[in-house]
């Protein structure tokens, strides 16, 4: 048989039975959404793995619906004719849902969800693992520990709210030995308090995702704290001018500081805190005016 | 394939009340002296319900004054979302609204535009739509806002709403189930005459007796209210936490702790749903009554539930029309010549018949919190007063609970007469 004669095929492969067959139906222009569409998905509802560091690959992606393993279809060069578990199990060998659909990515997918009308609780309750929910109503999807609205079976809003902000979950799904000394003291000072601990588990975690080279930063020295771990809020306002009056300070720092002068005739109150005093406005605003380290 | 049928056992919460327990159990703010009422209805609904409703428009006025109301998080709201989820009802709350806001769409995607909302109304939000309960600033009507996405616009409209239709159509929506219903306490009365105005003529339990080959006398029993023994919820949670931030866990154990209270609620429904007979869904009622004294004797101090049973003869059904032909003499086929048998089941009379014959008078029951036991009964409340200055760091005047008792006692002119013990 001549070269030029070889069969090509669809480029498409969907699941069948225990292996996958080619796709023949109508795919539009051939790209991923018209592929999508045509197989019932809304592209939202896809996650795409591509292999594009591979050198002439035989898979160019596989798609996968959003939250799951299940695969939904796969892309292929035409020259491919069949494909195997095999195959799927080779190109799949390093994805872990676990770690592709993190907090920010779980957020990334459920905001474009909301925005373009395209997860509805059929969807979701399959992905989800949802039972007993019903088309209108708030459920919580353990699965990706979230809560979700749905009006007339359509997702139109979610909020992760455990009391832990996205940066907070993050941060505890990829370092764990910042997220315990953050939170270990966070509870020691708020022990019967849980919303205040967590708020301050979120500031500091938020801190942790705006200082430059994050726990590599080099002023973490001078900001330890009792554990080992360091005061990552305090790095940004003593060195990266945020702004912070005495309310906010309490909130991250509550039972840590000295108040060394609390009325002074000039209508400053002053704190001292590990290395550094701070100077406080006492007018209604309270402010940080200024601060300086301890000798 | 999900659909939206309201459940066996099932709860409507008010999001007034959802949004003043998270208020307060969230850490929000302190307490005042009706939470105590709010606390109370809703820990008993929340264990002792399987499933739980709020109107859809309730639904988006959540989801718009969220974002100001509870910027750390509803811990409340979160565990009936954990616990089934909280499920929305259409009816309770339908009538066009005012616009008051407007915003452009056409450089800004939904979630910027409802955040660009959330920041100009921040204030009024805060201002006008947290409604805490408060016996001296008597409410006429309650607001919610609901917003929709029309070509490049993003409105927001409000509703006022008034206290009668609010409950008037909860009590038309859940006609066709039994529903446990906690409401804040400003709607509380209005529950109590909503109930007592369902029109059962003499004539119709009459007709319905003889059909069902039943005793009058025992129909009236069902009907009205009765007292259902229940632990005393509030207390056991209390008792059982140091601090406030340990209450929707503990809450959400105790719901699991008492899920053989559940199970017979769900099953008294379904055998008087299932019986053939009108006598036997009595009867079932009255072998559930007989578990339930049992079941709750193991507990000190039970307190009471108030069941308000009525009669479920299905939606617009004119069962009092035919009864007036069945009074004058006529017989059953020519009496149901007059009932709107094509919202029964079909327009044969003889069907009609067969349908009445069959089964489909079903007993109802209201659940609705005792609150006279609760203020009534003082062991039962100084316990709970030192539970509330021991978490909360508040005390509450006699005369503040005095006004509360006096406030119910006025509005709810003296239920317990009324209640058959």
């Amino acid at each position: 048989m001549s070269f030029f004669n070889k069969r090509k095929s669809s480029g498409v492969f969907i699941p069948s039975g225990k292996g996958y067959v080619e796709y023949i139906g109508d795919i539009g222009n051939g790209s991923i959404v018209s592929v999508a569409n045509s197989l019932g998905y809304h592209i939202d509802q896809l996650h795409s793995e591509y292999f594009s560091n591979y050198v002439k690959p035989k898979i160019y992606s596989i798609e996968l619906e959003v939250f799951t393993r299940k695969i939904a279809f796969v892309i292929t060069d035409a020259n491919v004719t069949y494909i195997t578990e095999k195959d799927i199990n080779k190109y799949l060998k390093n994805f872990s849902a676990t770690k592709v659909f993190n907090t920010l990515k779980t957020e990334d997918i459920l905001t474009s969800a909301v925005e373009n009308g395209s997860f509805s609780v059929e969807f979701l309750s399959k992905v989800l693992n949802l039972k007993d929910i019903s088309k209108n109503g708030m459920f919580y999807a353990e699965k990706i520990k979230t809560y979700l609205y749905f009006t007339n079976g359509i997702l139109t809003n979610f909020q992760m709210d455990d009391g832990y902000m996205p940066y907070s979950r993050h941060l505890q799904e990829v370092n764990q030995t910042i997220f315990k000394w953050i939170s270990e003291l966070a509870y020691k000072y708020w022990p019967k308090d849980d919303f205040k601990a967590k708020r301050e588990i979120n500031i500091q975690c938020d801190a942790w995702s705006r200082i430059p080279e994050a726990f590599g930063n080099q002023f973490i020295n001078l900001h330890r704290t009792e554990n080992g771990g360091a005061n990552l809020h305090m790095i940004l306002v003593c060195h990266y001018d945020y702004p912070i009056n005495l309310s906010q300070f309490d909130e991250i720092n509550h039972g840590r500081y000295k108040v060394e002068i609390e009325d002074s005739d000039i209508g400053i109150k002053i704190i001292t805190m590990g290395n550094f005093r701070y100077y406080f406005d006492k007018s209604d605003e309270e402010d940080l005016l200024y601060f300086d380290r301890l000798s | 394939m999900i659909d939206d049928k309201i459940g066996y056992n099932s709860a409507y919460i008010n999001l007034n009340l959802i949004d003043e327990l998270d208020y307060c159990l969230g850490g929000y703010g302190k307490p005042n002296v009706e939470f105590l009422f709010s606390l109370n209805t809703f820990v008993e609904t929340f264990i002792a319900s399987s499933e739980f409703y709020t109107s859809l428009d309730e639904l988006n006025h959540l989801n718009l004054t969220t974002p100001i109301l509870f910027p750390n998080g509803r811990p409340i709201l979160n565990l009936i979302a954990r616990n089934g989820g909280l499920k929305f009802v259409d009816g309770v709350v339908d009538k066009p609204g005012l616009e008051i806001y407007r915003g452009n769409i056409l450089v800004r995607s939904k979630k910027e535009a409802q955040q660009g909302f959330v920041l100009e109304y921040g204030q009024k939000i805060q201002e006008k739509y947290f409604i805490k309960s408060n016996i001296n600033d008597e409410l006429k009507t309650i607001p919610l806002i609901k917003s929709k996405f029309e070509e490049d616009n993003f409105i927001v409209s409000e509703t006022q709403n008034s206290l009668d239709e609010l409950v008037s159509n909860l009590m038309n929506v859940s006609k066709s189930s039994s529903i446990q219903t906690s409401l804040p306490i400003a709607l509380y009365g209005k529950q109590m005459s909503s109930l007592n105005r369902t029109p059962y003529s003499i004539q119709s339990l009459d007709m319905v007796a003889k059909i069902h080959n039943a005793k009058v006398e025992d129909l009236k029993n069902n009907l009205n209210y009765q007292y259902l023994p229940i632990p005393s919820f509030t207390n056991i949670l209390l008792s059982s936490v140091t601090s406030i931030s340990e209450i929707p866990y503990k809450l959400g154990q105790l719901r699991l702790d008492f899920q053989e209270l559940r199970d017979q609620f769900v099953q008294l429904e379904i055998d008087i749903y299932e019986s053939a007979t009108m006598k036997q869904q009595m009867e079932a009622y009255e072998k559930f009554i007989e578990f339930w004294k049992i079941f709750n004797k193991k507990y000190v101090d039970p307190k009471h539930r108030i069941f308000y049973g009525d009669f479920d003869f299905t939606q617009n059904a004119d069962i009092d029309k035919g009864v007036d032909s069945f009074i004058d003499g006529s017989s059953i086929a020519d009496s149901l010549k007059d009932v709107n048998t094509g919202k029964i089941i079909g327009n044969i009379i003889a069907k009609s018949y067969s349908w009445y014959n069959d089964r489909k008078v079903i007993n109802r029951f209201k659940g609705i919190t005792n609150i006279w036991e609760l203020f009534g009964n003082s062991n039962s409340i100084n316990q709970q007063l030192k539970h509330f200055e021991r978490l909360f760091n508040v005390t509450f005047t006699n005369e503040s609970i005095s006004k509360v008792h006096d406030f119910v006692s006025k509005k709810l002119n003296n239920i317990t007469k009324e209640i058959s013990n």
